[in-house]
């Protein structure tokens, strides 16, 4: 997804672009953080161990595979937990302005 | 009886407490006089307790090796109670102790009532042996105790520790004669009649009147069902209890697999309202409290439901209740902070539930603690939308106040300078000083307009803005609480977070395409998302009147904390400030909160609807005082009618003396006076007192006491 879809998604199109740009910001590091709060699930304790192996001797490249390694398709795994985000951020803004304009309550969700 | 045979039971009582089930009165005292037994520190009552239940447990594994009897007794059983067939089918191997315990099963050896009259199909000896062996032990002890406390008190010596022993088994023995008992054949029998009872009214009376009857087994609805007790709970103030329901009930909901999340929150609010229905006493609203004009947090809510809100007659027509203060912005932060602790919970409810070994408990806590989370968002959320129809509010009242002044001013000024052209080449200079002053004032009533007409042209784009930063920070927060959560029990995860901040290159590589594209946030996972107050021109400085008011409401949520430990005006300031930055998860820079505190007197005229530098009658909608004679110095129409008073006294003291009260616990309604009054201070130190100066609107700033204590007089005393 591109920064423009995302912000037509998003519906922030009337933004000014300094502000779209802190809120593209909090949304990769919101989207970053959920990913790692995925990724940590994954981890076993003897996964950590091996992680913290590698970590001590500093080889990037094999951290990341490490990483990557206990997914099916970890590129896959991110883009979706992204596309969540964003749909779930989308589907509540939405509600939340449907009550603005119509003053009933929202309905939202929240993907747990 | 021999010590060992405490091994053949107790090791069923601990796997109960393995289990975390409770164990009866009775089993509870068995457990105790057996450890007694081991220990060597048994006493005749521990030995006759533990015989008489091992004596019951031989005429239990007696019956059941005995097919007659069974088979007599088949029918009957199962047409009278509904009691697991194991029970009856109690292995002949069974051993003493055992058997008794198993026997009597889901009530853990209730025990049979003496002296009450047997049923005509009881038909068996042993029926009652049992239990009458139990309080027939219990009986002897206390008359064994009551002889020796007689004889030692005879001799003078001391009997405390007899007459506790005492006491002890007498409520065993009330606790005997008081319950429905339960025959070994599971019958039930009533206490008092000792006739059959139907499963389920057995023990109800009990149950009843020490609420140990399971949650799971109580209805919802009806009468002494879960929302009577709840209801119950919340009358009583038991925290404890209404939470057990309370968990009980999500579970129940959650369980409903027909029904969305949607509906399930709906219905949630059902169930609450319809407890609330029930309660003895009127619910309070806990999220809020009572507002300073009366309004409480019920009634906003029925607003934000589209329900009309019942407005006062009284306060309409009262200058001073008519400057409304806004419900919603301090409602959402107070469902904020609740949502902070729902989410708090459901992360260590999710890290005890995801555990390799976690139990049936542990996940059902979890599912219960999403459901909270989802209720506590949903209301969190539901508060938007009026926070902001609350701040466009506030900003057509301070557009329309903003237009009345400039107006005014126009007018003060064309009359002002066609008495100077008047005047001719008479004129003095003596309107100069006024009309000067006007111009002042004309350009800053100016910039204000700008800042708002601003306002009104991002009105669109900082909606946007406004409801997005609101979700993304409570999804963000919710993301870090989990992650924390799991940090903290995982060090090597920590380890491994930090090693991913010092290495971006790893870190780009298991993000997701928004870093690829350039959008990196702060990338350290617990880190704060920045605020977008940050951004944006114009007077309002940040991202428009929405996070203003927002701002403004958590400002007011976090008062209510620490009004009492408030000193000096510079402390209020100083806490007001920290709160505000700390009340959430997600703090804002202090600059932001810099920027909020510079503008909070215009935010708050913009929530109250009325200018600082305009006179309460404009604000009410009334034409500003012309001044009475233009050839008169005019007064400003802003002017305060403040005079000095008592200028030999310290604020703190002349409060006190002119019953003003303690000035400590009311430097709130000065600060955040509704005048555009404005105070300076430096704190008690030096011995300069807490305020400094006075800033009073058409006046000027002054720093002797007389003014200051004539602002304090004008503010506490209600205007006058």
């Amino acid at each position: 997804m591109t920064a423009e879809e995302i912000i037509q998604k998003l519906g922030i199109d009337k933004v000014d672009p300094e502000t779209q740009k802190v809120l593209l910001d909090n949304l990769a590091n919101t989207v970053a953080t959920r990913v790692m709060a995925e990724v940590s699930e994954r981890l076993s304790d003897e996964d950590l161990d091996q992680l913290d192996a590698l970590i001590d001797k500093n080889d990037e490249g094999a951290v990341e595979w490490f990483v990557k390694s206990k997914f099916e398709n970890y590129d896959e795994f991110a883009a979706k937990v992204e596309e969540e985000v964003i749909d779930e951020l989308a589907t509540n803004k939405r509600a939340i302005e449907e009550a603005y304009k119509n003053g009933e309550s929202p309905v939202t969700k929240l993907n747990l | 009886m021999n010590p060992d045979d405490k091994q053949e039971y107790v090791p069923i009582a601990d796997e109960k407490l393995n289990q975390g089930e409770e164990l009866s009165p009775l089993v509870a005292e068995l457990q105790l006089a057996a450890s007694r037994i081991q220990d060597g520190t048994a006493t005749d009552a521990d030995r006759n307790l533990v015989e008489a239940f091992n004596l019951g447990a031989a005429e239990a594994a007696k019956e059941v090796e005995t097919p007659g009897v069974q088979e007599a007794n088949q029918e009957t059983v199962e047409s009278e109670t509904t009691a697991p067939p194991q029970q009856v089918e109690q292995p002949s191997s069974a051993k003493p102790v055992e058997a008794p315990i198993n026997s009597a099963t889901a009530q853990e050896a209730e025990p049979e009532k003496p002296n009450q009259p047997i049923a005509e199909n009881d038909t068996t000896d042993e029926s009652h042996v049992l239990v009458e062996d139990m309080l027939g032990a219990t009986n002897r002890q206390i008359q064994r105790i009551a002889d020796d406390i007689d004889t030692k008190k005879a001799w003078g010596d001391e009997v405390s520790d007899l007459e506790t022993e005492l006491k002890g088994h007498e409520d065993m023995r009330d606790y005997l004669l008081g319950r429905d008992y339960r025959d070994k054949r599971d019958r039930i029998h009533d206490a008092n009649t000792g006739q059959f009872k139907v499963l389920g009214d057995a023990n109800n009376a009990h149950e009843e009147s020490s609420s140990d009857q399971p949650y799971e087994d109580l209805p919802l609805l009806k009468d002494g069902g879960l929302l009577d007790k709840w209801a119950d709970a919340e009358d009583h103030g038991d925290k404890t209890m209404s939470s057990d329901i309370q968990d009980e009930i999500f579970r129940r909901i959650e369980k409903e697999e027909a029904m969305d999340d949607a509906h399930k929150l709906q219905l949630i609010d059902t169930v609450e309202k319809e407890m609330n229905k029930r309660r003895a006493h009127a619910p309070e609203e806990t999220e809020t409290a009572p507002a300073e004009n009366g309004q409480d947090a019920e009634e906003t809510d029925k607003q934000t439901d589209g329900e009309p809100s019942n407005e006062n007659p009284e306060a309409k027509n009262n200058d001073e209740q008519e400057v409304k203060v806004p419900q919603a912005p301090e409602l959402q932060a107070k469902r904020r902070l609740a949502l902070d602790k729902a989410i708090e919970q459901y992360a260590k409810a999710k890290l005890r539930a995801t555990r390799l070994f976690s139990g049936k408990k542990s996940k059902i806590e979890f599912e219960s603690s999403a459901v909270v989370l989802k209720t506590k968002f949903n209301q969190f959320v539901s508060v938007i939308p009026e926070t902001m129809a609350v701040a466009d509010q506030a900003l057509e009242n301070a557009r329309n106040a903003n237009s009345a002044e400039i107006s005014e001013i126009g007018k003060q000024l064309g009359e002002l300078n066609d008495q100077k052209q008047s005047f001719g080449e008479q004129y003095d200079g003596s309107l100069d000083s006024q009309i000067n002053d006007l111009q002042t004032k004309l350009e800053a009533a100016n910039e204000t307009k700008k800042g708002i007409d601003s306002e009104y042209e991002q009105r669109e784009g900082n909606r946007q803005a406004y409801i997005t930063a609101r979700l993304m920070e409570t999804m963000h927060s919710t993301n870090q609480a989990v992650l924390n959560e799991r940090a903290r029990s995982h060090p090597k995860l920590t380890k491994f977070m930090n090693y991913l901040r010092s290495h971006p290159k790893t870190r780009l590589a298991v993000s997701a395409g928004l870093t690829a594209l350039g959008f990196v946030g702060a990338s350290t996972f617990d880190a704060p998302l920045v605020a977008l107050a940050t951004v944006g021109k114009g007077l309002l400085r940040g991202y428009g009147s929405y996070d203003l008011v927002q701002q403004l409401g958590e400002r007011k949520a976090a008062r209510d904390v620490s009004q009492s430990e408030l000193k000096t005006v510079d402390d209020y300031l100083a806490s007001s400030t920290k709160e505000a930055a700390t009340l959430r998860n997600y703090k804002r820079g202090g600059a932001v909160v810099g920027s909020i505190l510079a503008v909070g007197p215009i935010a708050w005229s913009l929530v109250e609807g009325h200018s600082p530098t305009l006179n309460r009658a404009a604000h009410n909608g009334a034409h500003p005082q012309q001044p009475s004679s233009v050839g008169d110095h005019p007064t400003p129409t802003n002017s305060l009618d403040i005079k000095p008073v008592d200028g030999s006294t310290l604020p703190w003291d002349y409060a006190m003396n002119s019953h003003l009260g303690n000035l400590s616990s009311r430097l709130p309604e000065l600060v955040n006076n509704h005048y555009g009054i404005h105070f300076t201070g430096n704190g008690l130190s030096g011995g300069q007192g807490a305020i400094e100066s006075v800033t009073i609107p058409g006046q000027g700033t002054f720093t002797d006491l007389g003014h200051i204590n004539g602002a304090i007089q004008f503010i506490l005393g209600g205007g006058k």
